[in-house]
């Protein structure tokens, strides 16, 4: 008993800082999208109009699920948020879980815990029990902005908040569920993260292909998202909607812990193919770093031509929709922006270069982890210098980086050219590099902390992410500084395509992340190798 | 001129030395152990040696050059194995074997192929696939294939089992054969015995002895613990045994010489059993340097 109150504090202790973020970031966004609605469509005339421009779109239906009322505040809030919340919560949970269990299985600590005074069984209760309990984190602090605004704007009902809250949270409990019964399938939690990411990917396309025709909206009862989407928060509240996801999450949860006291220590349900002897020879350290970044690389590629697809597919709808704004309208033409699809992509490939930044970050977060696990010894103590196991790194990331941005453009440019053809193939490959330079200063900056202070490489990198992303959120409405505003680094980024990128600004922004990386390069062959 | 040649080197953390003026010369073609107990300096002194970080004062040379300047200049010669490591679980066996002779260069691919025979080490499978012993042999024919002039071994043979550790002794012997200079690093007193000319002792960050293994006889003391049939004579006056501890009818001594005038009174008395085992690192440490 003591020890599985023990492991659940425990597991609760090493996310609650995330799990808060998560709430007010859910918070955050959903008063964004309430407040900015109520800016950019001020009058009935302009939301009935939006309504009916969207609400008959098979794409936007696709992308962003059902749209309901969408002429009042609460609809249209709902709309916007109820697409990318409950999936980023979900991936958030799901990976949580992978790493709790299998992920410390993988390194050992679980034979730690698991040979003190309990069973696999509790044990694994008690971590999921620590995973739930972080999520209600998440859930409190959502709850108590979307309250404080129900309140101030009185746009929504205190209980459809809470409901509201409830609903995108739920997702991270069934996903959670996912990925700890992903942890009893495989045997390591890499494979054990694939599979969480599958089922999440697949939820996502099956409530996407739900939405997107009347005929086959049956399908959203074969998918989690597609159950959280039917419980229509906000507007109208089906508590019965959250049935499912309740009924899901304990089978799963159920099912984990069960299986959990059934197999052996390392072991799992799906035996792994341990045995490669036709694997392919690596035999230089780009090789190898095209080994073990390859994959990710590719999935994060996949993964933005998939989002810029789809966002391309309901450009034209959503461009209808800008046009019936006037307050858009007036601010296309105070931009100087010729065509409102452009706006649209502009915005698009804002959000895009967020990613891009995380993928950046991500980069460096896995170099630092190559040295914290001491796997960056084994090169180090061979005939190969310093500069080449480091800038061979650098060069595989920022290369793996432009693959992605070109497969933004490549992703835009095709889901644009089969509805409406707005985005011509050069003007997206440019809107994709135009992410690349602030992409490269934000890995030069990590690279730079991860030559003189390697343990705070990652942290680092979210944090000026995080702010940029704030910065861009709430800047311009709050009116800031231009100088607080150039501290983002999205700020430097024109905004193509509907502005030409700045090629003399892109250049310098490249020397920049040139030369931050240069001083990375110079901290790293300085410092004592950090272990641990 | 020495092949490996630490001068005052040093090593701080905070407030402490890790490594403290360690002063060492190895000729070529030598095999040092280098011994001392966990936490003693040992792997940060073979990481000084390897450049992967800095000393705080004094310095480190291996082939003449400064370990701190170009240490891959040094590594063309040199090979490292680590103790405990982790490595690239998503590899092969084969494709890490592959990766690390290729960094390497100079490496005898006939003599790795004799090696995985010897050590029984399948290569074909995932590294996350190896037990902690598996993994370790896969890092020993990664460095023991080498033609380097230097090896560098940290507790080299952790994880193997007495077979293993057998094998590792007969490679380490060839690698000796071949004129090959050993550096090795170890808790094991009677692997260091039957391997090493020269010995080093380290505790907390201090060389505090070093010599041949001749030179180091009188550390070697031996444990005997005799049970008596009836009360247990004294044995505290008996020439050449120290640290008499009686507990009821069995008494535990070391004996640091010639067992002559103890073997002779025990033959006189009524003993019911007599073991006697070599000396552990440890009581070595504790019957000559305090603690």
């Amino acid at each position: 008993m003591r020890t599985g109150f023990v492991i659940t504090v425990h597991t609760i202790k090493e996310r609650r800082k995330v799990a808060a973020v998560l709430g007010w970031m859910t918070g955050i966004v959903t008063i964004s999208a309430l407040y900015g609605y109520r800016s950019a469509y001020p009058t009935l005339t302009d939301r009935l109009r939006l309504s009916a421009s969207f609400s008959h779109d098979a794409g936007i239906a696709a992308v962003f699920g059902p749209a309901r009322s969408l002429e009042t505040v609460s609809g249209f809030t709902a709309f916007r948020t109820l697409a990318i919340l409950p999936l980023i919560i979900g991936i958030w949970a799901g990976l949580t879980a992978t790493k709790a269990l299998r992920g410390n299985e993988d390194s050992g600590q679980w034979e730690i815990l698991v040979s003190s005074p309990t069973t696999k069984r509790h044990a694994t209760l008690a971590t999921i029990r620590g995973i739930y309990l972080t999520l209600n984190i998440t859930l409190v602090v959502s709850a108590i902005l979307l309250t404080a605004t129900s309140l101030i704007s009185k746009n929504y009902s205190v209980p459809a908040g809470l409901f509201y809250a409830l609903t995108l949270v739920s997702s991270g409990y069934l996903f959670a569920g996912v990925g700890s019964l992903a942890s009893q399938l495989v045997n390591n939690r890499r494979s054990a993260s694939t599979i969480t990411g599958l089922v999440i990917g697949l939820s996502f396309l099956i409530r996407a292909i739900a939405d997107s025709s009347p005929s086959i909206a049956w399908m959203h009862w074969l998918s989690p998202l597609g159950w959280i989407n039917q419980a229509a928060p906000l507007t109208h509240s089906r508590w019965l909607g959250l049935l499912p996801v309740l009924v899901t999450t304990i089978v799963l949860t159920a099912s984990a812990i069960a299986l959990s006291g059934k197999r052996d220590m390392g072991a799992s349900l799906i035996p792994e193919r341990i045995s490669n002897r036709g694997g392919r020879a690596i035999t230089s350290i780009p090789k190898l770093w095209l080994k073990l970044q390859g994959l990710n690389i590719l999935s994060w590629a996949a993964g933005f031509f998939f989002l810029s697809f789809a966002f391309g597919l309901v450009a034209h709808g959503a461009t209808q929709a800008f046009s019936s704004s006037s307050a858009i309208q007036t601010t296309v033409g105070a931009l100087g922006i010729s065509k409102i699809s452009e706006l649209f992509f502009g915005i698009i490939f804002l959000m895009l270069a967020s990613g891009l930044m995380f993928a950046a970050n991500s980069q460096a977060a896995a170099l630092r982890e190559q040295e914290s696990e001491g796997f960056i010894d084994h090169l180090l103590v061979s005939p190969k210098s310093r500069n080449q196991v480091f800038l061979t790194r650098v060069a595989t990331s920022a290369v793996g980086i432009v693959v992605i941005a070109a497969a933004a453009g490549i992703g835009a440019f095709s889901g644009s050219s089969l509805r409406s053809g707005t985005l011509s193939l050069k003007d997206a490959l440019l809107a994709g590099f135009n992410m690349v330079p602030s992409a490269l200063v934000l890995f030069g900056v990590t690279l730079v902390v991860f030559g003189f202070f390697p343990r705070a490489t990652s942290i680092t990198g979210q944090s000026l992410l995080a702010w940029s992303f704030l910065m861009e959120l709430i800047g311009s409405s709050l009116k800031l500084s231009h100088w607080i505003l150039d501290t983002s680094f999205l700020h430097h980024m024109a905004f193509a395509p509907a502005a030409t990128p700045r090629t003399g600004e892109n250049l310098q922004l490249l020397a920049i992340a040139f030369i931050l990386a240069a001083i990375g390069l110079y901290g790293f062959k300085r410092r004592d190798t950090a272990v641990g | 001129m020495a092949i490996i040649k630490t001068e005052g080197l040093t090593k701080t953390y905070g407030d402490k030395d890790a490594v403290h003026n360690l002063n060492l010369e190895i000729q070529p073609g030598d095999v040092f152990g280098f011994l001392g107990p966990n936490g003693a300096g040992k792997t940060t002194t073979i990481r000084m040696m390897l450049g992967l970080i800095k000393p705080t004062f004094g310095r480190a040379e291996i082939f003449g050059l400064d370990c701190t300047g170009k240490p891959e200049e040094i590594h063309k010669k040199l090979a490292y194995v680590p103790g405990e490591s982790n490595l690239w679980g998503s590899l092969t066996g084969q494709q890490t074997l592959d990766l690390l002779s290729s960094l390497h260069g100079d490496v005898d691919l006939g003599y790795r192929t004799n090696l995985m025979e010897r050590f029984q080490l399948d290569p074909s499978k995932k590294v996350r696939a190896y037990s902690k012993g598996n993994r370790q042999k896969l890092l020993l024919v990664s460095g023991l294939s080498t033609r380097a002039d230097v090896l560098l071994l940290d507790e080299p043979t952790s994880g193997l089992d007495p077979l293993m550790q057998e094998v590792f002794r007969s490679v380490v012997l060839e690698a000796k054969e071949r004129g090959q200079t050993i550096f090795l690093s170890s808790h094991t007193l009677s692997e260091v015995e039957v391997l090493c000319d020269l010995v080093g002792l380290l505790r907390t960050g201090e060389l505090i002895e070093v010599g041949t293994l001749e030179e180091m006889r009188h550390l070697s003391a031996l444990t005997y613990q005799i049970t008596f049939e009836g009360a247990p004579i004294d044995l505290s006056k008996v020439e050449n045994v120290k640290r008499v501890v009686v507990e009821g009818h069995r008494v535990t001594c070391e004996l640091a010489g010639k067992p002559t005038a103890l073997l002779q009174l025990l033959a006189t008395s009524n003993v019911a059993k007599l073991v006697c085992h070599e000396a552990s690192l440890e009581e070595i440490f504790l019957s000559h340097y305090g603690n």
